[in-house]
């Protein structure tokens, strides 16, 4: 059942801008397909959001909320949702389909096609008046995505950590929420926000990936069927972004009624998927602070005893690193002294064999568990081609393997402070 | 495997199978076959959550109360080796490892590709083989504070328990599972180790296993590995007392303001005298979870009316959980209007209970409960957790698409007419700061 195929995705052109990749698997016991629309991040950010949420509204065949949803009860369960991934300076929307495979259904009931078919009207062909979206359904999304993007303050962590981008890239498209600027949301209206979806729908390059115990072949010929509409005029998304210089650091200090203070730091390095040692930075990041071994984690928490999570997070696509720390608001010195120290003691190569080795086995665990995670597979193997890179699970895992302490050190040498955001009360 | 007696349950729906073993300390194994997977995981947990605060232990003549925040503090606690923090050693394996305590569970648990014995040793080991250093006791106090302080500027989370302590007047669940800053100082060694003796017995614990992986050698290794104080089975008994809870509510409403953007809303209802435990407590458990669905899932003409008023936004949900004796609903979501809400929710339930359920509804339900829970077969992690949930409760998990299948119709009318008591009912609203 384990065999060689099932770690890759074969890949198929369905015509110009559309390509189709299928992971042909016995493990799951419904069908997977994810659907990305790759955009740019930039002042369209707002609309390309709201598009699938009027989307969601109503199709030709089922024009309401209800109508949908009943829809997808009937085809036992089967689940839509749509999702926005900021990759670097893309903006990618996608959509998510999943329908218990037919040998698992009483009778063997075949539910998969009528999903799919449902998933391409949900896109391609929604309700409509008079050629627009309904102007009632739009105002109402509106209002939703504003509470929505207002909202990103009700939960801390994520709050600070987009507070601490925007700090940090005030100059970049990369300072844009993904979720968009409430701002913007008057001047959109029914009209302008069906010329939006017209604009991107058939134009962006759209990745479909499937992930099943299907055939290859069968499944290709289905999604042509479907899915096989060349894109229009050619759209293109940005190339990779330049490298931005670290200035002097900035420090930013805001006040909300808080009982914990949030501590951020982000940094550049300039190692990215296409650019530099890559592979080193992947485990630098581990060592610093992706594992429960790893130096701010044991620092921060369990030496000091001064936080329940002290993280750090790597962005790949424009070489940023991010550190993040609940704390009490009194320790901020502190906590600032031992995270920098962190920092520096890793640009020493102050690497023990321990640290080396647990995150050596971390990543390479991970890598290994990650075959059985197709929803995860898709994404990753999405992101790496998005960067002209493929995704090659067991080279990739070969690879971290063979990283030693003196590049990781290299790579952290690289690491740049540029700001400090400290969210406290 | 000497002194051990080995079932198999199956499912032909699922095409999956679940081998189970008694040790003879009385611990139950149980090994679900995962064949071409390559995550191997395991849990293993106790019967053991924060609601169980007065208990008489084995030994002991009269039931005593413990520290509020306990049963978390004891996982912390067992993370604590003398061969250093267990996290450590399950990274210098590559496996990943957490641990989680519940109202009513604690469940360590580990998942890894490579290296599956060594990690499954270390489980055992560490869950089995406790030391209580005074001096990490402390130190873990400043880490779990910060843990508590966390989740109190989570909204979610405090307007949850703000509905659990209006609705609850004495049982345990209005209680917050880490505990107060106050009441984990109080925590010591001693207590830590008398919870640790009464709950912490084989027969209070579960080991799951899944994965592809060679089921002898899964139950040989976990008998030979487990010491689980062998021959403890018999003298093993425990008594815990919750405090009778009145068909009345605390307080009808409870209010915090917060930093959010918007309000966050809740509906509770109480209910007493709930099974707890085997088939009653799954039809039960079942026909509630459908009669919710049906009356304010997505599909509902409830949800249809509230969101196309924007009295509810996309997160707007219904759930029902019921655990030692009481069971409670909680409906609602993010909304501009809290009282408007409230007002039109209890209307709504109003007219529910006049209106009944229509066949061609319950049918499509029916199909969509069938699917999500045929999807969820899809998670190792969903097996093992919900497997070990249901055996605490004297119930097999395949058991659950069965009572699905076979569930009635006027079960599920029965819970609508009586899920909703006006006596049992509270509010709780997160209002933001300005």
């Amino acid at each position: 059942m384990s065999s060689p195929a099932d770690l890759r995705f074969q890949r198929f052109p369905l015509c110009p801008g559309v390509h189709l990749s299928i992971n042909s698997t016995r493990k799951l016991k419904t069908v997977l397909v994810k659907l990305f629309f790759t955009g740019d991040l930039d002042g369209s950010v707002t609309r390309k959001v709201l598009v699938p949420m009027a989307l969601r509204r109503g199709t030709r065949n089922f024009p309401t909320l209800q109508a949908i949803a009943r829809h997808l009860e009937s085809l036992y369960g089967a689940s839509l949702a749509d999702g926005v991934l900021k990759i670097g300076e893309w903006h990618v929307i996608s959509f998510r389909l999943e329908a218990v495979n037919g040998r698992f259904l009483p009778g063997r009931q075949e539910v998969f096609q009528d999903a799919l078919r449902f998933l391409k009207e949900m896109i391609f062909d929604p309700f409509l008046e008079r050629g627009s979206f309904r102007a009632q359904e739009v105002a109402q999304e509106k209002h939703n995505l504003g509470r929505l993007i207002e909202s990103l303050v009700d939960d801390k962590d994520q709050y600070a950590a987009e507070r601490l981008i925007r700090e940090m890239c005030p100059d970049e498209p990369y300072r844009l929420y993904e979720y968009g600027d409430a701002a913007q949301l008057p001047a959109i209206d029914a009209a302008g926000l069906t010329r939006e979806w017209g604009a991107w729908v058939r134009a962006y390059p759209l990745e479909i990936y499937v992930a099943g115990d299907v055939e290859p072949v069968a499944m290709r010929d289905l999604f042509a069927g479907v899915f096989g509409e060349p894109r229009r005029n050619g759209f293109q998304p940005a190339g990779l972004p330049p490298p931005v210089a670290a200035g002097k650091t900035r420090f930013v200090e805001e006040r909300l009624a808080v009982n914990q203070g949030k501590l951020g730091l982000g940094f550049r390095h300039g190692i990215t998927y296409a650019r530099g040692d890559f592979e080193a930075a992947v485990l630098m990041n581990g060592i610093l602070g992706s594992f429960s071994h790893s130096k701010l984690f044991q620092n921060v928490r369990e030496k000091a005893s001064l936080a329940y999570d002290a993280h750090s997070a790597l962005e790949k696509t424009k070489g940023l690193l991010f550190i993040l720390s609940g704390i009490a608001v009194g320790n901020y010195q502190k906590a600032l002294d031992i995270i920098l120290a962190q920092v520096e003691a890793l640009k020493r190569g102050d690497i023990s064999e321990a640290e080396l080795g647990s995150t050596r086995e971390s990543f390479d665990n991970q890598l290994q568990m990650l075959k059985d995670n197709f929803s995860s597979l898709m994404e990753v193997d999405f992101v790496w081609r998005r960067h002209g890179q493929s995704f090659d699970l067991e080279s990739y895992r070969r690879r971290l393997r063979e990283v030693t302490g003196e590049r990781i050190a290299e790579a952290a040498r690289k690491l740049e402070l540029d700001t400090v955001y400290f969210l406290r009360n | 495997m000497s002194g051990t007696v080995k079932n198999v349950f199956r499912n032909p729906t699922l095409q999956e199978e679940v081998q189970h073993a008694v040790l003879p300390s009385g611990l139950r194994i149980f090994f679900c076959p995962k064949p071409g997977f390559q995550k191997k995981y395991a849990c293993y947990s106790a019967y053991y959550g924060s609601v169980d605060r007065l208990f008489r232990g084995p030994g002991e003549s009269q039931p005593a109360p413990v520290p509020d925040g306990i049963a978390h503090f004891l996982e912390h606690t067992l993370f604590e080796t003398p061969q250093g923090n267990v996290s450590d050693l399950f990274s210098r394996n590559g496996a990943y490892n957490n641990a989680a305590t519940s109202f009513s569970t604690t469940t360590y648990l580990f998942a890894s590709g490579d290296r599956f014995y060594d990690n499954l040793g270390l489980l055992i080991d560490f869950v089995e083989n406790p030391v209580f250093q005074p001096e990490k006791v402390e130190k873990e106090k400043g880490i779990i504070e910060q843990e508590i302080y966390r989740y109190r500027d989570d909204p979610g989370w405090v307007g949850y328990m703000g509905l659990l302590e209006s609705l609850f007047q004495r049982h345990p669940i209005r209680i917050d599972i880490a505990g107060t800053p106050e009441s984990i100082r109080r925590i010591d060694s001693e207590t830590l180790h008398r919870c640790y003796r009464a709950f912490y017995h084989p027969r209070n614990m579960i080991l799951f296993v899944i994965g592809d992986l060679e089921s002898e050698a899964v139950f040989d290794f976990a008998a030979r590995r487990s010491k689980a104080r062998a021959g403890a089975a018999r003298s093993w008994e425990i008594e815990r007392s919750y405090p009778p809870e009145p068909a009345e509510v605390e307080r009808e409403r409870f209010e915090a303001r917060m930093e959010v953007a918007l309000p966050k809303f809740l509906l509770g209802f109480k209910e007493v005298g709930v099974p707890s435990s085997g088939r009653e407590f799954l039809s039960r458990e079942l026909a509630t979870e459908f009669a919710l669905d049906f009356l304010f899932s997505r599909a509902s003409d409830a949800f249809q009316e509230l969101y196309q008023a924007q009295l509810v936004l996309d997160d707007f949900s219904a759930s029902y959980h019921a655990c030692a004796g009481i069971g409670y609903v909680a409906v609602g979501g993010e909304t501009p209007d809290p009282e408007g809400l409230q007002r039109r929710l209890e209307e709504l339930i109003a007219g529910f209970r006049e209106r009944g359920l229509a066949t061609e509804d319950f049918e499509r339900q029916k199909r969509k409960f069938m699917g999500g829970f045929i999807r969820c077969f899809n998670s190792l992690e969903f097996i093992a957790s919900h497997y070990t949930y249901y055996r605490f409760h004297d119930l097999d998990l395949f058991e659950v698409i069965d009572t699905l299948a076979g569930l009635g119709k006027d079960l599920i009318e029965e819970r609508i007419q009586n899920l909703f008591s006006p006596q049992g009912k509270a509010a709780s609203v997160i209002l933001p700061k300005n």
